[in-house]
């Protein structure tokens, strides 16, 4: 009989919330936009200290704006894309860190208070193949309302994820 | 460094059925430089295009200046983006909604036809920092909580800011900037006098005891 044998099977496989901001967009005068960054951790809780390959898989429903009557969206799918020289992916700072951004992106949205429903995981691309979830920062975006994770903030109540929250996968 | 964001056009009807468009692939680029208010390089400073149409749901990817303050970024697909930059750490905050800096961020368009946009941007003035430590008054237990700051002249354009029980701030100088730090089921801490004027580069340090809400 072999002796037993301890695998510790460890690896990126959490988001932490770093900091997260609320404020109007990019000259904008009523739409907001709230920016979020993440550290990626190892399943022991230790700090990804290295630059990662970061990708999402997103699905936008219940758009409400009578105007545009088209959305627009930039994701960064998992999915490769032909022509690119790299995956279909971001990289994350050499410490583990990016900052992943929600909102409309001008004041162009109408009526005020519209917006879309988004279902959004967030992994770690190890190859076209294998992607391994980190988080499910899940919500919706309005123009004056995004929720991450049902944590909601206004530019008026603009509280917003705690530094330390984990981001359920 | 690429910066690979992918844009899917999502035409909702009444019914709710939507059409996916295959993206444009992105063979563009974005070069410049980072200087301040008097042309000088910012060397280091982190840099990126945010598109400027539709919605984003997606990562900023940053690129650092070079020695010379100069980037570029790549694999660009064609839109039209704000060029964004920060240096924090030197008191540069981003200039993403005109709190921090004088000037906005540049606009650019990438297209087929001009796949490759060269633009300068400028920071600054430099901020000021405060920092300080964030407790629950009742038992002095480390809390978190949500720096808001406003310009006094712009009360409606307030940003928000989530920070942990030990922070550290920018505060845009040469203005009065009204202070405040909220927490879910707290009293609103006001900083003393209602805002603060400081100087470039200085530093301010505060004790926030957080009051429950009764």
């Amino acid at each position: 009989m072999s002796p037993a044998a301890t695998f510790m099977v460890n690896g990126p496989s959490i988001l932490q919330v770093v900091s997260d901001v609320t404020q109007l967009c990019n000259g904008c005068s009523a739409t907001i936009a709230r920016y979020t960054t993440y550290q990626i951790e190892n399943f022991d809780g230790s700090s990804v200290a290295m630059a990662l390959p970061v990708c999402e898989t997103g699905t936008f429903t219940n758009y409400n704006c009578r105007t545009p009557e088209n959305l627009t969206a930039s994701t960064d799918p998992c999915t490769q894309t032909a022509g690119m020289p790299a995956p279909g992916t971001v990289t994350s700072s050499t410490s583990g860190q990016f900052i992943d951004r929600w909102g409309f992106s001008n004041d162009n949205f109408a009526p005020i208070g519209c917006g879309v429903t988004f279902n959004d995981h967030w992994y770690w691309w190890q190859s076209a193949d294998v992607q391994f979830l980190l988080g499910s920062p899940g919500g919706f975006i309005n123009t004056n309302k995004i929720s991450i994770g049902n944590w909601a903030t206004t530019l008026q109540a603009p509280t917003g994820l705690a530094p330390g929250t984990i981001i359920p996968h | 460094m690429g910066f690979s964001t992918k844009t899917i056009l999502f035409s909702f009807f009444v019914g709710a059925w939507l059409s996916v468009c295959p993206p444009v692939y992105g063979q563009g680029s974005i070069r410049g430089r980072v200087v301040d208010l008097d042309g000088r390089a910012i060397p280091q400073a982190l840099v990126s295009a945010e598109r400027f149409d539709g919605l984003s749901a997606s990562a900023v990817q940053e690129v650092p200046t070079d020695a010379n303050g100069e980037f570029l970024i790549a694999n660009v697909f064609p839109g039209p983006y704000h060029v964004v930059a920060r240096k924090e750490d030197e008191g540069y905050g981003d200039n993403r909604s005109g709190f921090y800096n004088a000037r906005p961020s540049p606009l650019v368009s990438v297209t087929e036809a001009k796949a490759h946009a060269t633009v300068t941007v400028v920071l600054g003035p430099k901020a000021a920092f405060l920092s300080g430590t964030i407790v629950e008054d009742a038992t002095g237990e480390p809390a978190a909580a949500s720096v808001v700051m406003w310009r006094l002249q712009e009360p409606d354009k307030p940003i928000g800011i989530s920070v942990g029980p030990n922070f550290r701030v920018l505060i845009p100088s040469g203005a009065e900037i009204g202070v405040k730090l909220i927490s879910n089921g707290h009293e609103a801490w006001i900083i003393e006098g209602g805002s603060l004027h400081m100087e470039p580069g200085a530093s301010k340090s505060v004790a926030v005891r957080l009051a429950k809400k009764y």
